[in-house]
């Protein structure tokens, strides 16, 4: 009897939790706890501008804070690319983790990363509240936050122990220190239960090998150099199944390269916020998906940022079969993109318009019995600048990766595509530019 | 403004025109049965199929293709004389089949002196099933002027005769593949009125576009002349909705992104010799259409707005080239009832 209901409950009622927020250990929502750690994500970053660093910026007193309050302050800062479209959306991962780590769902933790954006901007600086920070802040924060609370709860395997399981608390601390924080005051730091967390896979590869950056232009021909390629591909979830709980699939890619570029010179996560049937045969089945996604690309040779949403047809032509076939097509809009602007260059670095714009996107993928595997991507962009130079935009990605499974553990990878940039100026010439680019690498999944 | 301008003058005119054909066609079909089962709701009760009848429609539109072209130190804007296009269509079932042709008898269309003669047709034919759908469609100008002559003529007044290019050819050869994604939009309840939507349906369209576009200026009289070839294929995803205002009226409105490249071939021509040049680079083309109609089950009218442009680098030189078009487009027509024959012919498939 006792059997019975144990098995009644893990069919029945898990899946139910799991469903609520992609955990079978449902956490109990801490609104006070929650607000306060927010708080603290604030508070830590402005003490070290204001004791260590001594900032003026951080000086802040009520004055500054009523004059930011004021919405004719508000103008976009000359931050270089990193601290914008980087360092900024990862503060609003903690911003939004504090909520989402203390029992809340992806929906009620959205506000989190909007009020926190809102409230640094205020009142953590003395600087004019910049509307391109609480853009990248927030929609950044939620789409890196989702991400890495996910990621996290899914590398601590509960049923493990020893320093198997210590080593794992470490690294899902590292990838999302609220979550690793709510776990060590919550006592569940290193428990053992007798079942897995969630009922999503997670299928990651680290592939190790070379790359190289060329770049194209009317004066200029340059093939690049060979670069050191380190690079993290993440699948988490069935991109294929019908949910209206936001992330239950996403995939990203982290990448880092040697040469003159920065480290971490690639992340690029798109997660779906719905997915539903569109039409299903015996043969095919078809699924509308939204997507929400960031985009941070910089190295040697180019650099791109930006954050937007993406409805998308997702198809499998082969239900069924060995040899699978996937195409995708969508549209959306970018809320916020950042694209390199040759005539600009003042304040910290800020070498790159903003504006808005519009995009299209399609793949096709062909998976042979999992040994062989060709995808086909590209994606184009149109931006009108709001910040910059007066100018317009077009930018298009097109790329072509085949992977060759040497064993279940061992790929080959190899991949070329390009990215064209042409850049149209009200007050200099127009730009057209090539970044023709190669990389192949070895891949183990992890 | 001019557009807002140009539109009024165009509706006066063409209420006389399109009232002129239905005088013609009311005597022909008038007198009819009334009791006749004019189409057939489809299962889903979405929209009502009118299989077996021939449906014509005329049309009046102030369509223009404009010609940009802009670098460092030069813009050109390109544009043929004819301010209004007739268009008939002829569409049954599933087929649609359109000729164009310039009716220089119109007062916007004769003002030669100032603008030059510009001389054109185009057709085009469309299939469209429940869910795929295709067209392909053909036109050839001749005569253009150049709209911005003032930058280059700094004397030049309204009124003044503009820079005219004659011989400046373009032709035009374009086609798209696309695929509804909810059959209860009918997509021809707004193009080709062989159905009518009943209930409001919306439907995100994905879309292949080509064009395979020559703009050759073969004036005799210049020191040197181009001829440009540019092949384009752009890759599309928009949505279109239609709002049933009550059973025979609605508004229907488009938007679609598109991007992809274009391949360019350029031949530079003077008395000894031709220089060709050969670039590609990335194109971006959008299009949108917002539309007023009656789809009653005799006769249908409407008016569209439709709006598109391209732009694209030309290569990778500072030069770039934009064609865009806003036209507004009047239109009429009538259900005639199809040979018996045709429908059986049909029917089979």
């Amino acid at each position: 009897m006792k059997f019975l209901f144990t098995i009644s409950f893990i069919v029945f009622v898990l899946p139910a939790w799991a469903q609520q927020g992609d955990t079978l250990h449902p956490v109990k929502k801490r609104f006070w706890r929650a607000s306060g750690e927010l708080l603290f994500t604030e508070l830590l970053p402005w003490s070290y501008n204001r004791f260590v660093r001594k900032a003026e910026f951080a000086k802040v007193n009520f004055r500054s804070i009523g004059e930011n309050l004021k919405p004719s302050s508000w103008e976009w800062d000359d931050n270089n690319f990193k601290t914008n479209q980087f360092a900024h959306p990862y503060h609003g991962n903690l911003y939004y983790s504090s909520f989402r780590t203390n029992g809340h769902s992806f929906w009620q933790s959205v506000p989190a990363a909007f009020a926190g954006s809102f409230l640094w901007e205020v009142a953590g600086e003395t600087h004019k509240p910049a509307p391109n920070d609480f853009i990248n802040t927030s929609l950044g924060g939620i789409t890196l936050g989702e991400m890495t609370y996910r990621i996290s709860n899914k590398i601590v395997d509960h049923r493990a122990g020893g320093v198997g399981r210590q080593f794992q608390e470490v690294v899902a601390l590292l990838i999302n220190p609220l979550n690793g924080l709510n776990r060590i005051i919550d006592g569940k730091w290193g428990k053992v239960h007798a079942r897995a967390d969630s009922g999503n896979t997670l299928q990651a590869y680290l592939n190790l090998g070379v790359r190289r950056f060329g770049f194209r232009d009317m004066g200029v021909r340059s093939k690049g150099n060979n670069e050191l390629l380190l690079r993290f591909r993440i699948i988490y979830g069935d991109k294929y199944k019908v949910s209206k709980i936001p992330f239950e699939h996403f995939s990203a890619q982290i990448e880092a390269g040697g040469g003159d570029s920065s480290y971490m010179n690639n992340v690029q996560v798109s997660g779906a916020l719905k997915t539903w049937r569109f039409m299903e045969t015996p043969k095919h089945l078809h699924l509308y998906s939204i997507t929400m996604n960031y985009d941070f690309i910089k190295n040697n040779a180019f650099e791109y940022g930006g954050q937007g949403f993406t409805f998308k047809l997702l198809s499998d032509w082969s239900k069924n079969k060995k040899t699978k076939f996937y195409t995708e097509i969508g549209s959306g809009v970018t809320v916020l993109g950042a694209v390199p602007d040759n005539f600009l260059y003042y304040g910290e670095g800020r070498n790159y318009d903003y504006g808005p714009g519009i995009h299209v996107t399609a793949s096709t993928t062909v998976n042979f019995n999992d040994k062989l595997e060709a995808e086909l991507y590209y994606k184009g962009f149109r931006f009108q600048t709001v910040n910059g130079n007066k100018s317009s935009f077009i930018l298009n990605t097109l790329s072509a990766d085949v992977r060759a499974a040497v064993t279940k553990k061992i790929q080959l990878t190899a991949g070329i595509g390009q990215y064209t940039l042409s850049g149209f100026y009200k007050d200099f010439s127009n730009v057209s530019q090539i970044y023709p680019f190669s990389r192949f690498s070895v891949g183990y999944r992890l | 403004m001019l557009l807002l301008k140009e539109s009024q003058t165009l509706l006066r005119r063409s209420i006389v025109i399109i009232a002129s054909f239905f005088a013609g066609v009311w005597s022909a079909v008038y007198g009819q049965d009334s009791a006749m089962v004019y189409g057939r709701v489809t299962d889903s009760g979405y929209v009502e199929k009118f299989n077996n009848w021939i449906h014509v429609k005329a049309a009046v539109i102030n369509t223009s293709e404009t010609f940009i072209s802009e670098g460092d130190n030069f813009k050109q804007v390109l544009k043929a004389n004819p301010s209004q296009i007739f268009r008939t269509y002829v569409n049954y079932r599933f087929i649609a089949f359109y000729v164009d042709y310039i009716p220089h008898f119109l007062p916007g269309n004769n003002d030669e002196a100032e603008k030059g003669r510009s001389k054109g047709i185009g057709f085009g034919t469309g299939l469209t099933f429940q869910n795929w759908f295709t067209e392909i469609g053909f036109s050839k100008t001749k005569g253009y002027y150049l709209e911005n002559t003032k930058d280059y003529q700094p004397g030049w007044q309204p009124g003044d005769p503009y820079f005219q290019v004659p011989d400046f050819h373009v032709t035009s050869f374009d086609g798209a593949v696309g695929y509804n994604t909810n059959p209860r939009l009918s997509l021809v309840a707004t193009s080709s009125q062989t159905a009518r939507q009943i209930k409001s349906a919306g439907a995100f369209i994905p879309k292949i576009i080509y064009r395979y576009l020559v703009l050759d200026n073969r004036s005799a009289n210049q020191f040197s002349t181009q001829k440009g070839n540019h092949l384009r294929t752009l890759l599309g995803a928009g949505y279109q909705h239609t709002f049933v205002l009550n059973r025979s009226f609605y508004l229907t409105g488009a938007f679609t992104p598109y991007f992809g490249y274009i391949f360019t071939t350029i031949r530079t021509r003077d008395n000894t010799q031709v220089d060709k040049a050969r670039n590609n680079g990335p194109v971006y083309q959008w299009d949108a259409k917002l539309g007023l109609g009656y789809n009653g089950h005799r006769f249908f009218a409407g008016t569209y707005l439709t709006a598109g442009a391209a732009k694209f680098s030309q290569g990778l030189s500072t030069a770039t080239q934009q064609d865009a078009t806003v036209f507004f487009q009047l239109f009429a027509g009538i259900r005639l009832q199809a040979p018996k024959s045709i429908d059986r012919i049909f029917d089979k498939f």
